[in-house]
């Protein structure tokens, strides 16, 4: 699938607690609807990565490195951007399922 | 002395102040001594006149209504949801609901704001009588508690690591003391001045506690931890952060590690995140206030809190503050509030974890 990435890192860190989690998901080999449902998560991630960091306080942020076809980019995303659509990707993929 | 410094005030409202800052830079000796005269008061006078209108503008606040401060405390359901607030659950004066979350939210609530206006006479967190308002069971399994510019969000805690986020009274004091920030000296959230923004939340979080609990907690008794509760007894863990002894409140797998807060700006963490490490840094001013109020005495709201509390709303304490900054304004507020001994105390106890009074 054309725009699909190859590899997603996320870690989420900040929060009351300042304990950073990390998870990542491979996609070269992943079924079709698994590439589908990320490259949609990740159009939202890149819409909320150009959010202003907002004043909330022990929010989350997060970072999402994207690699494809061996270019890696990287987001910073501030948790009160985050759409549902893409929440549920991220806590997907930092549970590791 | 008052009247020359009136005059040189008067001098410098009409000539521009880079002006004066060039004359102050000047090769002759007379000259750069009279502009730094000038400054020097005219930074006063600024100040004294900034002081005028807050006070003037905090009368403004009480005079027209005259009644006395009440709290008005609205405790929301989020349905494990992100709109909010969410579903109305406990309005103020209305009976408990039966739901621990939203109950301990609405006692905590009561609690911090209780202890802010019978202690420093703080009404509610803007001090002009701001409604609080929390959602509870924000999100599923939500491993987090926030101050979201304008309320509180709780969430549940997974289960496995982090029970409910209401648990701790300290949490609920924290996340309303990062309002009163906001509505003071406005810390900056990065670096030390976030950290610094993290620690006062700390500190007045844990002033919540110790003040609610019965009987109440002095310093050299209170546990001086933050979250107690907040871990399953699944965690190797007592809190989440130590103010006694930062670096100790867990050391779990689970949670990466072990605890990774310094007690010393030996330790000082340079990351690029949360914000350059701002829950990690806290831990140093944290220390720093554990150790002035125990040495200070008695119950921690009493003298060091108050030295915190009046520090965070001097005019002079500047959004971008630095750990260097804060310190040397606590000591001149000790001085001023309690005199040379406390002013010792304070300084000692920045001396100890690395930080040097000015």
């Amino acid at each position: 699938m054309p725009g699909a990435p190859d590899r997603i890192e996320i870690v989420r860190h900040g929060g009351f607690a300042g304990i950073p989690r990390r998870g990542a998901v491979d996609l070269a080999g992943a079924a079709e609807h698994e590439r589908a449902a990320a490259h949609a998560a990740l159009g939202e991630l890149r819409r909320a990565a150009a959010a202003p960091p907002g004043d909330a306080r022990d929010a989350f942020t997060y970072t999402v490195a994207v690699t494809e076809g061996g270019r890696r980019e990287e987001l910073t995303v501030p948790e009160h951007a985050v759409t549902d659509t893409a929440r549920t990707f991220l806590d997907r993929v930092l549970q590791g399922s | 002395m008052a009247h020359d410094c009136a005059r040189a005030a008067c001098r410098c409202a009409v000539v521009p102040p880079h002006i004066v800052e060039a004359l102050a830079r000047s090769e002759s000796a007379a000259q750069r001594e009279a502009a730094i005269v000038t400054l020097a008061a005219d930074a006063s006078l600024r100040q004294a006149r900034l002081m005028a209108q807050l006070a003037a503008a905090r009368q403004d606040v009480g005079a027209p209504t005259a009644e006395p401060p009440h709290k008005n405390r609205q405790v929301y359901d989020a349905q494990s949801g992100s709109t909010l607030p969410g579903v109305p659950v406990r309005a103020e004066g209305e009976a408990a609901t039966g739901d621990p979350a939203a109950d301990e939210a609405y006692d905590g609530l009561g609690a911090t704001w209780d202890m802010y206006l019978e202690v420093y006479g703080r009404n509610s967190i803007d001090d002009a009588g701001m409604d609080l308002i929390a959602s509870v069971h924000y999100l599923r399994d939500y491993d987090n508690a926030q101050w979201n510019g304008s309320q509180m969000l709780f969430g549940d805690g997974d289960g496995t690591v982090f029970n409910r986020f209401t648990l701790a009274v300290d949490v609920i004091g924290h996340e309303l003391t990062h309002g009163v920030t906001a509505a003071t000296a406005n810390l900056t959230y990065q670096d030390q001045p976030g950290a610094l923004n993290e620690s006062v939340s700390d500190v007045f979080g844990s002033i919540v506690k110790q003040y609610v609990a019965r009987p109440q907690q002095s310093a050299d008794a209170a546990d001086w931890l933050i979250g107690a509760g907040l871990f399953t007894p699944s965690v190797n863990g007592v809190a989440l952060r130590s103010m006694k002894a930062p670096g100790t409140a867990y050391d779990d797998p689970q949670l990466g590690g072990k605890d990774p807060q310094p007690s010393h700006m030996d330790g000082y963490v340079t990351t690029a995140s949360d914000n350059g490490g701002v829950h990690i840094n806290s831990g140093i001013p944290n220390h720093a206030f554990y150790l002035a109020a125990v040495a200070l005495g008695g119950f921690a709201w009493e003298r060091a809190g108050r030295i915190w509390y009046e520090t965070l709303r001097d005019p002079q304490l500047r959004a971008d503050a630095q750990f260097a900054d804060f310190a040397s304004l606590t000591a001149a507020t000790a001085t001023r509030l309690f005199g040379a001994e406390a002013e010792r105390a304070v300084t000692d106890a920045w001396a100890a974890v690395g930080v040097a009074v000015r």
